[in-house]
């Protein structure tokens, strides 16, 4: 998993790339986490790039969704490849995390 | 009918998975079965390979996968006894993020994916068949 960071003043933009298994979820979520401590609790996830998540994917999504909260932000995700949306539903993710088309509209999601 | 083995380790498990995504890549099939194909593997091999054991040593996997109609893959091991279509835990879903249980989520995929499990132990093994949805 390959991770890329742009701290923006509306959010932190983490573009990734790859996939998010249980190789790739520790990656995710240890950058993430080093981040919301550094005090970005606004948090853009661009998957774009990735084009596979396990449940072990949607577990590390779930520890940052929970980590934003109660650092008292938010968490969105955009540009997600159609198999990786359809877990993302099927799973019943996209209640919990916003799901957007581009960075544009998560940009929008996280005011 | 395609064949691997495979021992009880997640490295492993990344090199077989690779395996098969490389020897379908030529197949005509839907990217939502490719997909399909390497979640169930990763899945229920990372549950063997998690719980399946309680001794140190390495143990032999053995998958096979039919890429025709039915379109179905098979998974043998010699861990302890488990029905995947029947110990699993329930995955909790409902209420807001912060009382959701982290966990207990591949098994339920797979089934909201439309794959259907069907397991038996037979000769010290538990073999799973999973069938795939009609592409």
């Amino acid at each position: 998993m390959q991770l890329t960071v742009d701290k923006q003043p509306q959010a932190t933009i983490v573009a990734a790339s790859g996939k998010l298994d249980a190789a790739g979820a520790p990656e995710l979520e240890t950058r993430c986490k080093a981040l919301i401590q550094e005090g970005s609790n606004r948090l853009l996830l661009d998957f774009a790039q990735v084009e596979y998540v396990s449940s072990a994917g949607l577990r590390s999504l779930l520890v940052l969704a929970k980590a934003v909260k109660s650092a008292g932000g938010g968490l969105a995700l955009c540009g997600l490849v159609p198999t990786v949306r359809d877990v993302m539903t099927i799973s019943g993710f996209d209640n919990i995390l916003p799901l957007a088309a581009d960075r544009a509209a998560a940009l929008e999601l996280l005011k | 009918m395609l064949a691997w083995s495979m021992t009880n380790d997640s490295a492993d498990l990344a090199r077989v998975l690779d395996e098969v995504d490389e020897r379908l890549a030529p197949l005509p099939l839907s990217p939502k079965r490719k997909y399909a194909v390497r979640l169930a593997l990763d899945e229920l091999l990372s549950n063997v390979i998690h719980h399946a054991y309680d001794d140190a040593a390495v143990h032999r996997i053995d998958l096979q996968l039919e890429p025709g109609e039915p379109f179905f893959l098979t998974i043998a091991d010699d861990g302890k006894p488990f029905d995947p279509t029947a110990d699993a835990p329930p995955p909790v879903l409902d209420g807001p993020v912060e009382d959701r249980p982290i966990g207990g989520l591949g098994l339920h995929l797979l089934a909201q994916m439309g794959m259907r499990l069907s397991y038996r132990r037979e000769a010290g093994r538990n073999l799973v068949r999973v069938d795939f949805p009609e592409a």
